[in-house]
């Protein structure tokens, strides 16, 4: 009897320490740095064309030319560089289009697009090809990605761009007097890239 | 088993009418020794930073890639338990990929936080994306090298860099991203 009561008080024990074993909960104490955040800037770059292509020639004859205007945007907080090239696809027509690109502004309210009334060249011969001209030369020598891209508005003088800036680019095509060109295509792709610096 | 039980209970039974009879009738020589002021008393475990109550590491905004803060933070325990300190994030830290962090264990004297003059790193506990940093005391890292307790009067330094890593994918910052706004947390639990 007393034996039975024994085991029973040395079980309840036992099942106390194990129960103890698992809930005691350790001391502990914490220090803390709060509210810590960081955040990025934005690069933001946009164009009036609405999607829509802003050159074309078609079955064209020697000496004839094209010409638009395009309004580049910047908002973002950052302030960027920017730098113009583009893609070509077709049959070879690139190797005899003249491409003509000058950067300026519009002088009064901005015309719709694609149209250059009111259009002032910046007054800086950036190229060594006129005021505000910042490429003078084949399609086909137009630059196709960003690391050869052409700065903007001169690689040894890159403009900052901040948020709100604004500038017009003058595109300016002309088939070149050459048989060679005879039957051919070409489809170009023009990029404005912007990249924080 | 049943007899001495009987005479045990016979013996304090005796021993009771003794004791009664002894209170109504005679008085006694008596001596008594005891053994005073037991006490018993819990260690502490107590931990402590030099950011002046909770003050953030960093705070930024407008930053591109490359741009880093840097910070330097001192934890010391003074508890008088030896303890293991496990530093970890807490919840809801965002930004994907975008942000790097990098702390650092190491040695500081004098510099005042958030300074880090005359920090010496001595191991890197954390350098990878931020929104993977641990956030629980189970998965937390080390406070100091793996296993290694912490005594009374233990002081370690810890050198924060967030960084923004470079992303040149075309578009993929127009709009801003933010690491949201989280706590570090050094927590010390007695071993």
């Amino acid at each position: 009897m007393s034996r039975r009561f024994a085991l029973t008080v040395a079980a309840i024990g036992l099942v106390c320490v194990l129960a103890g074993a698992q809930t005691w909960a350790a001391y502990r104490d914490t220090t803390a740095s709060a509210a810590n955040s960081f955040a990025t800037g934005t690069v933001v770059l946009a164009d009036n064309d609405s999607g829509t292509a802003m050159l074309s020639l078609s079955n064209a004859l020697p000496g004839a030319t094209d010409a638009a205007c395009i309004t580049v945007s910047y908002t973002g907080s950052l302030a960027s560089a920017v730098r113009l090239y583009g893609t070509t696809t077709g049959s070879g027509l690139d190797a005899y289009l003249d491409l003509k690109i000058t950067r300026g502004s519009f002088s009064g309210a901005p015309p719709a697009f694609d149209s250059c009334a009111t259009f002032n060249a910046d007054a800086t011969d950036y190229a060594g090809s006129g005021s505000g001209v910042i490429y003078n030369g084949t399609l086909a020598a137009f630059p196709d990605d960003y690391a050869a891209g052409r700065v903007d508005p001169l690689p040894a003088g890159p403009e900052t761009w901040t948020t709100g800036e604004t500038h017009v680019y003058k595109l300016e095509v002309t088939l070149q007097n050459n048989p060679a060109a005879e039957g051919k295509a070409a489809t170009q792709t023009f990029t404005w890239e912007a990249r924080n610096t | 088993m049943t007899t001495i039980r009987k005479i045990g209970l016979t013996v304090l039974i005796v021993g009771l009418v003794a004791g009664v009879g002894a209170f109504g009738a005679f008085s006694a020589f008596s001596a008594m020794t005891s053994n005073t002021g037991n006490s018993f008393a819990s260690g502490t475990v107590s931990i402590g930073d030099n950011d002046g109550g909770s003050t953030a590491l960093y705070t930024s905004a407008g930053n591109k890639p490359g741009d880093s803060q840097v910070s330097c933070i001192r934890v010391t325990y003074t508890g008088s338990l030896a303890s293991d300190v496990k530093l970890y994030a807490s919840t809801g830290i965002t930004g994907g990929t975008t942000f790097n962090l990098k702390v650092e264990r190491g040695v500081q004297t004098t510099g005042i936080f958030p300074g880090c003059g005359d920090f010496t790193p001595s191991s890197t506990a954390y350098n990878g994306d931020l929104t993977a940093f641990p956030t629980s005391y189970a998965t937390g890292l080390d406070g100091k090298g793996p296993a290694a307790a912490w005594t009374t009067n233990d002081v370690v330094a810890y050198r924060f860099t967030i960084s923004v890593k470079d992303d040149t994918t075309p578009g993929a910052h127009t709009a801003v991203v933010s690491s949201g706004s989280h706590d570090f947390t050094w927590e010390a639990r007695n071993t």
